[in-house]
């Protein structure tokens, strides 16, 4: 589905990805796992069209997706769900997930959609009228995911959904997206906590210094040797 | 002093402060959307004003008529002035905005000179000199058209920004535009037909205030200053804020001119601005 190929990003004379090349496939739950600044977040921000590439190639189904603008890429059906800080703040939460809804291949249905997310996150339609600054950071996370959910992804980008939540909530985040992933929905995570992403994904890569430092099945990752000493600190 | 006056006073002010508020308005969803202090904001309101002065004086057309023409007409020249200039500017400092914008305040200004010299020239309308009495208070007929209008249209501007899919566009590219492009909004889009539609409200306001104003071409700056006063007072990035901030420095103004003599008379509403900000540093209604 999603195909980066020797992609290369760089804050002016800083490179931050220094030719990645990674495959996420139609209904697989992929894992990026990385320090602090292996270059995470920048990939989502590139895959999304927020950040260009200098060199290398995106793909989405074969398609050259690599200098689309950033609402074209959701045109797409790729979706980010980005850090919860960046939830829109002093909007309700209906309003965060009317927006979410309001592209154009996802306007049409979007009092569905809407309708399934109480389904999923029946918290949020207690909270329907509160801005999203007065809620939790578990609900903002809830809510963050639903927002996204709400462009009717064909493949969702999370961007550290765990990041500063109670192990708890941690694990109610990680229920839902293992079920949005078995209803079929293309997930690709980047996440600092290496332990639940590998546990809760098929394949992962590990990023380091802005390259593909190891790929695989997460099963055997979480079991070497190297992922375990530097990411699991065991 | 007869409290009648003070009370006549009041409404007028509170009536005048309406253009104020629009003028806010504008200036609001400008900075809100952009980050941009555009010091040439009030210039295109004069510009409008000629405009209906033009208009006038060829087609004897009423300054209130001109609206409907001065206003897609400025909502033209805002979508290109975004476009050619103020788009390059999202990421310059803010001395070249300043220089820029005030630069365009000069150009508008010589423009006007040129073409109409600097004497200071007023435009009839019908009901210029038409007074309504309410009790013992006389209104002029032009303040209540111009509050009358300037409130339909922030409340519906208001509507518009809470309640549509483009106003949410709107609120949402200004409040974090990284997660609007996110979210799929087309961010460079919103902020160029929010900038027209900002200078093409100009285009009624500058007309409603013609038959209380004279026209000069050295007046664009002063509207604009006036205009950041009111809206820092509202609370920087409130609508709301603006709106009343107008309505305030209008009636601040109007107790200025009857209170203090002639020369005096304008420090007030700035008296007000710091005052205000001494007990209150994030405005009225702080953000939106």
């Amino acid at each position: 589905m999603l195909e980066l190929d020797a992609v290369r990003v760089g804050y002016g004379p800083v490179e931050v990805l220094r030719g990645v090349s990674l495959r996420v496939g139609a209904g697989e739950f992929v894992a990026l796992v990385g320090s602090n600044n292996a270059g995470k977040s920048t990939l989502l921000l590139t895959v999304s069209g927020l950040l260009r590439p200098t060199h290398g190639a995106i793909r989405l189904d074969g398609e050259d997706v690599t200098t689309l603008a950033p609402h074209e890429v959701v045109g797409r059906g790729i979706v980010q769900v980005p850090e919860r800080k960046r939830l829109f703040p002093r909007m309700t939460v209906l309003e965060n997930l009317l927006l979410g809804g309001s592209n154009e291949r996802a306007r049409p249905a979007r009092e569905a959609t809407l309708a399934r997310m109480f389904e999923t996150f029946p918290v949020l339609e207690q909270r329907l009228q509160q801005l999203a600054m007065t809620l939790s950071g578990g609900e903002q996370q809830m809510l963050a995911i639903a927002r996204g959910l709400m462009a009717q992804p064909r493949l969702l980008l999370l961007d550290e959904p765990s990041l500063g939540l109670a192990p708890l909530m941690v694990a109610e985040i990680y229920r839902v997206l293992a079920r949005l992933n078995s209803a079929g929905l293309t997930v690709l995570l980047s996440e600092q906590n290496a332990r639940m992403s590998l546990q809760a994904s098929q394949r992962a890569y590990v990023l380091q210094e802005g390259r593909v430092a190891m790929s695989g099945q997460s099963r055997a990752l979480l079991e070497s040797d190297d992922v375990r000493r530097t990411y699991l600190g065991l | 002093m007869e409290p009648q006056i003070l009370l006549q006073t009041a409404i007028s002010g509170l009536l005048f402060g309406s253009i104020y508020g629009l003028i806010a308005f504008g200036l609001t969803l400008v900075f809100a959307l952009t980050r941009l202090l555009n010091f040439s904001h009030g210039s295109f309101m004069l510009l409008a004003m000629y405009i209906s002065l033009v208009l006038h004086n060829i087609f004897r057309l009423d300054p209130y008529a001109s609206i409907l023409i001065n206003v897609p007409l400025l909502f033209g020249i805002g979508l290109l002035l975004f476009r050619w200039l103020f788009a390059r500017m999202m990421e310059s400092h803010l001395i070249m905005v300043v220089q820029l914008t005030l630069g365009l305040v000069f150009i508008v200004e010589s423009l006007l000179q040129m073409t109409f010299t600097a004497d200071p020239i007023t435009v009839p309308t019908a009901i210029s000199s038409s007074k309504i009495y309410l009790g013992g208070i006389i209104v002029r007929t032009p303040l209540l058209v111009a509050f009358a209008v300037a409130a339909v249209l922030s409340s519906a501007l208001y509507w518009m920004l809470h309640r549509t899919d483009f106003g949410r566009f709107i609120r949402a590219s200004a409040q974090d535009p990284v997660a609007a492009a996110l979210m799929g909004i087309n961010v460079g889009r919103v902020r160029v037909l929010a900038f027209a539609l900002a200078i093409g409200l100009l285009g009624v306001t500058g007309p409603l205030a013609i038959p209380m104003w004279v026209l000069e071409p050295s007046i664009g700056l002063e509207l604009t200053l006036f205009a950041f006063i009111v809206i820092v007072l509202g609370g920087l990035g409130s609508f709301l804020g603006a709106f009343a901030g107008g309505l305030l420095v209008g009636v601040a103004e109007a107790f200025g001119h009857l209170l203090l003599p002639g020369t005096l008379a304008p420090i007030v509403p700035y008296a007000l601005f710091v005052i205000v900000l001494l007990f209150k540093p994030d405005g009225l209604m702080g953000e939106a």
